[in-house]
């Protein structure tokens, strides 16, 4: 019966709301996941790993709380972005076009390099909302949580951030390009 | 006006683009086994056991489930974490003391250290602000025994190796229901446990016993907007926070203006009686009889808790289930009959 319930369980890891599913499922779906929010986040995709995995490591040692917890993925994602800050390589330090470093696949050319300027051109408090709300699909609340903000701050600069790279990106948008000029 | 889901999409596309080293489980545990190895030193009464650096048991006297195990006897947990101090555990000597204004990497290392014990110093950012002084008071009281009136919020070489040596903090009431939530009022410490581990240790301020009469000042409604005009009100009460044990039955999101002023998230656990986000959490108790808790900390503390969990209230006398009705019941407040406002 119980394996049963386990199974069942496994078959639906890809919702977020299943009720714990186990640490190994979790990992499976959300470490790349996360891992590349990450390194969206802090500039640099080989700390980007390190801090997933330990961040991975604290959720493994704490499982039971961990995904008990509204949204987990919040949780990774706030103790991988924590440590790679705890490290001193701090989000600050981090020259535009941090993306494009070494780290960065360069066997293939980038599909859109303005993405990584405009990126980095944010303040970190507004690229973490950006990439929470975003790319991880957070909700308002969650990301407030995963960030330690109020969730009126995650309001604003998300308000600020989509102004500043709808400036930045405009050319990319398709819907745009016939009202130029 | 580009909407976000193109936002989306071209951040997705640049996110598959990363050339991210691919993880394994292995690697995870493995990492998990580092940190338990450099951790598993535990601070409690039934003592430490260490082997070559590495701590192998921590023993808890399961048999005496409703007696407390740690953080609980002082004397046993100071006499623990004396002990550790005294460990081989290679952490250098802290220089200089770290107190609020400090910055750099030993911050850093304080605040993740804390973190990872269940303490919420704030964001790991290197910088020792108020959210760190009050992880440090907790810390000061719950693993070092000492009551709110010794707390210094100064990381001196004795806590930083009483940190290093990563004790365990267990409950005083090992439950089976998953969460619940124990209050000591001599250290002014909250902490709230699932499956008996610390989800949450945070610093708080309650109330001192003494009866007050003051005219309060809203700022905000109960939507927790920001008034144009404030609201004075002029009452008198006791500021009682009792001993007890009691179950969380309400809470409010948001900030609840009530007649002693603004509550963020409260969770209502005796009465009127709520743990709550306030700005002013100060080393002593201040409030009027609830359980301040610092503003970033009440954003998620409701998460971590439901309606219905046990609360377990220590007023640093009676144990709490000694407490007893009568002296359970909050001391309700009345208006000032001197008032002269209004």
């Amino acid at each position: 019966m119980e394996a049963i319930a386990a199974q069942t369980l496994a078959n639906v890891a890809d919702d977020a709301d299943a009720a714990a599913p186990s640490f190994e499922v979790f990992w499976a779906a959300h470490r790349d996941r996360i891992g590349r929010a990450l390194a969206m986040t802090i500039g640099d995709a080989a700390l980007a790993a390190d801090a997933v995995d330990e961040a991975m490591a604290r959720a493994y040692q704490r499982w039971p709380q961990v995904s008990s917890m509204a949204n987990p993925t919040a949780w990774v994602y706030r103790v991988g972005l924590n440590w790679s800050r705890s490290l001193g390589k701090r989000l600050r330090r981090q020259p535009p076009g941090w993306l494009a470093t070494p780290a960065v696949a360069h066997d293939r050319p980038a599909a859109e390099p303005a993405i990584d300027r405009a990126l980095a051109a944010l303040p970190v408090g507004q690229r973490a909302v950006v990439i929470c709300r975003l790319l991880l699909g957070l909700s308002e609340a969650q990301t407030a949580e995963a960030l330690r903000i109020r969730s009126g701050t995650v309001k604003s600069r998300l308000a600020r951030a989509v102004a500043e790279l709808e400036t930045t990106l405009a050319h990319l948008d398709p819907t745009l390009t016939d009202t130029e000029d | 006006m580009m909407p976000n889901d193109l936002l989306t999409t071209l951040l997705e596309d640049r996110a598959d683009e990363v050339a991210l080293r691919s993880g394994s489980l292995a690697a995870v545990r493995r990492r998990a086994r580092h940190r338990q190895a450099r951790q598993r030193v535990a601070v409690g009464a039934a003592g430490v056991v260490i082997v070559g650096g590495i701590a192998v048991g921590v023993v808890v006297s399961g048999n005496e489930p409703t007696r407390r195990v740690a953080p609980a006897d002082t004397t046993a947990v100071g006499t623990g974490a004396a002990s550790t101090t005294a460990m081989p555990l290679g952490v250098p000597p802290l220089a200089a003391p770290l107190q609020k204004g400090s910055t750099g990497a030993h911050v850093s290392t304080l605040q993740q250290q804390l973190t990872d014990l269940g303490f919420d110093p704030g964001p790991t950012d290197g910088v020792f602000g108020t959210s760190t002084q009050q992880a440090v008071w907790a810390f000061e009281g719950l693993v070092l025994g000492r009551p709110y009136p010794a707390q210094t919020g100064v990381v001196d070489d004795a806590v930083w190796q009483a940190l290093h040596a990563a004790p365990s903090i267990l409950p005083r009431r090992p439950e089976d229901d998953p969460t619940h939530i124990e209050i000591y009022l001599d250290l002014q410490v909250a902490a709230v446990f699932t499956n008996n581990s610390p989800t949450l240790v945070t610093h708080i301020s309650s109330g001192n016993g003494e009866t007050w009469c003051e005219v309060l000042t809203f700022d905000t409604d109960d939507k927790g907007q920001a008034l144009d005009e404030p609201i004075q009100k002029d009452l008198c009460g006791m500021a009682y926070t009792p001993g007890g044990v009691f179950e969380l039955y309400r809470r409010y999101d948001g900030n609840r203006a009530t007649p002693l002023g603004g509550m963020y998230n409260p969770v209502y656990f005796n009465y009127g009686i709520a743990v709550y986000g306030a700005v002013n959490v100060p080393v002593g108790p201040v409030s009027h009889g609830g359980i301040r808790i610092p503003m970033f900390i009440a954003e998620f503390f409701p998460t971590l808790v439901s309606n219905g969990d046990n609360v377990y209230v220590w007023d640093g006398d009676t144990e709490p289930e000694d407490v007893g009705a009568d002296r359970e019941m909050p001391r309700f407040n009345y208006p000032n009959p001197d008032s002269t406002a209004r």
